[in-house]
C-alpha cells in the first residue's frame, strides 16, 4: 500500500485551529489582507462545535470583516473539488471577485487504530485555497460531478448522527467479518465494494470532464487526484491510461488521507515550487463517501504562493514568525 | 504455480489453511487489505500486470481462480506499468 508516516493532530488542535493558524501566515507574510476577505468557503467532515458551522468560528478566531459572507460545506474526499465549484459559483452569480477556500480535517479520531483498513491511511491537514476572479473570459474551470447515494454504506461512520445518535451501544467494539476491531461510532470501509467504485467509475469521468472541457486527454499535464492508497492511484492510472508519473499516489504515505484536503496537499508537495512560474493544464479528480464522484479540468499555476507549513500543535492560531 | 500461489498466501495468512478448499474471501482468510499484498506479490513473482477491473472477489476466492487470473494477466517486466 505504501505507508511511511501519517500526520494527526493532537487532541487539543481542531480543524478551525489548522485553518486557522494557516490564515493568520498569510496575513502576516501580506499574502492575503485579513480587511479585504469578502467570502468564505469552508469544506470539512469534522466541526469545531454542532452549532455554529466552521467558517463562523473561524471568522470569530480572526476577526474577519462583518459583511464577509461565510458559509460552510460538509463533505468528504470530493470536498475540495465542491468548494471549488462552489468558490467559482459564488464568483460567477455575485460581486465577489475573491473567494478563500478552506479546507480542513482533523478527523483522524474517527478511525479505530484496531481497523487495520482506515487508521494506517488517516491524516489531518488543512488548506487555503484563494480563488480570484480572472480577467480572461475563457478562464474557468470545467466540473463534472457524479453520486450514487444507493452505495453510501460503503463508506460510513454509521452512529453519532440523527439516525442513529451516539451511545452506550454504538460505542461497543466488535470484530467484523474482516477480522477487524471497529464500534459502529467507527469509519466503516468496505475496500471492495469501494476499489471497484473507483476502478469502473472514475475513468469515464476524466473523459467525461476531458470532453467537457474541450481539451484531449493527452493534453493533462497533471492528474491531481484525491489519495487514498499507491496502490489503487497505480491501477487508476493504468486504467485511466495516463503514465504513473503524471498521477501523483505518493501523499498517503507521507501525510496519510486528509480527505477534502488530499488534492491541495498534493498540489503543494509534488507542485509547488514549479506552479509559482509554469501554469499546466490539470485535471482534479476525487472520489469517496457517498459514493460520489468529482473532476475538474483546469490550466492552474502562476501562483503567489504555494508550500506547507507545519502547525506548532495544542491548537495554536497565532502565527508568530520564527 | 499453484505451489508457488500457497506460498505466497501463507506468507500473507499464515494463520489459515489455504489448503482446505475453502473460499478464501468469503471465509475471511483475504481481505482486502490482504488482496492488495496479493496482487503485489503475484506481479512481482509471475512478472505479470494485473487490471484493476479484474481485483474482484471472485478473482482471490481460491488458488485455482487465482492461477486463472495469472495466466490471463498481460505478461510484462514489472517495471513496465511505473512509466
Amino acid at each position: 500500500m505504501g505507508f511511511k508516516e501519517h500526520r494527526i493532530a493532537d487532541p487539543q488542535t481542531t480543524p478551525c485551529d489548522l485553518a486557522s493558524y494557516t490564515l493568520n501566515y498569510l496575513f502576516h507574510e501580506g499574502y492575503l489582507e485579513k480587511d479585504a476577505v469578502s467570502a468564505l468557503v469552508v469544506v470539512a467532515q469534522m466541526a469545531d462545535h454542532l452549532t455554529p458551522g466552521n467558517s463562523k468560528v473561524i471568522h470569530g478566531q480572526l476577526g474577519l470583516p462583518r459583511d464577509c459572507f461565510c458559509t460552510d460545506l460538509y463533505e468528504n474526499c470530493i470536498g475540495f473539488i465542491s468548494g471549488l465549484y462552489t468558490a467559482c459559483s459564488l464568483i460567477a452569480a455575485s460581486d465577489i471577485e475573491e473567494v478563500v477556500l478552506v479546507t480542513t480535517d482533523a478527523g483522524a479520531c474517527y478511525a479505530n487504530k484496531l481497523d487495520r483498513n482506515t487508521y494506517p491511511l488517516c491524516g489531518d491537514a488543512a488548506a487555503v485555497t484563494v480563488v480570484s476572479k480572472s480577467a480572461d473570459i475563457d478562464d474557468k474551470i470545467s466540473f463534472v460531478f457524479h453520486t450514487d447515494g444507493s452505495r453510501r454504506e460503503a463508506l460510513i461512520v454509521p452512529a453519532g448522527g440523527r439516525r442513529m445518535p451516539y451511545s452506550e451501544e454504538t460505542a461497543k467494539v466488535f470484530q467484523d467479518e474482516m477480522g477487524n476491531y471497529r464500534s459502529l461510532n467507527n469509519m466503516h470501509m468496505d475496500g471492495t465494494a469501494v476499489f471497484q467504485f473507483v476502478m469502473e467509475e472514475v475513468p469515464p469521468l476524466v473523459e467525461e470532464a476531458c470532453r467537457y472541457a474541450k481539451v484531449a486527454k493527452g493534453d493533462i499535464r497533471y492528474h491531481l487526484t484525491h489519495q487514498p492508497n499507491r496502490f489503487m492511484l497505480e491501477k487508476l492510472a493504468d486504467l485511466i491510461d495516463v503514465p504513473r508519473s503524471i498521477l501523483f499516489n505518493n501523499i498517503v504515505e507521507n501525510f496519510g488521507n486528509s480527505s477534502t484536503v488530499t488534492i491541495p496537499v498534493n498540489i503543494a508537495f509534488n507542485l509547488g515550487e514549479r506552479l509559482l512560474t509554469e501554469r499546466p493544464l490539470v485535471c482534479y479528480s476525487a472520489f469517496g463517501a457517498g459514493l460520489s464522484l468529482a473532476a475538474g479540468v483546469d490550466r492552474l499555476g502562476k501562483l503567489d504562493f504555494c508550500k506547507f507549513l507545519e502547525h506548532p500543535g495544542e491548537g495554536t492560531i497565532a502565527y508568530t514568525a520564527s | 504455480m499453484e505451489e508457488k500461489v500457497f506460498e505466497i498466501l501463507k506468507d500473507i495468512q499464515p494463520v489459515y489453511d489455504f489448503e482446505e478448499g475453502v473460499d478464501f474471501v468469503e471465509m475471511g482468510y483475504l481481505d482486502s487489505f490482504d488482496v492488495v499484498t496479493l496482487v503485489g506479490e503475484l506481479e512481482e513473482t509471475f512478472s505479470i500486470l494485473i487490471s484493476a477491473l479484474d481485483i474482484v472477489p471472485e478473482n482471490f476466492s481460491s488458488a485455482k481462480n487465482i492461477c486463472a487470473l495469472i495466466k490471463k494477466s498481460k505478461k510484462v517486466p514489472i517495471t513496465e506499468g511505473m512509466a
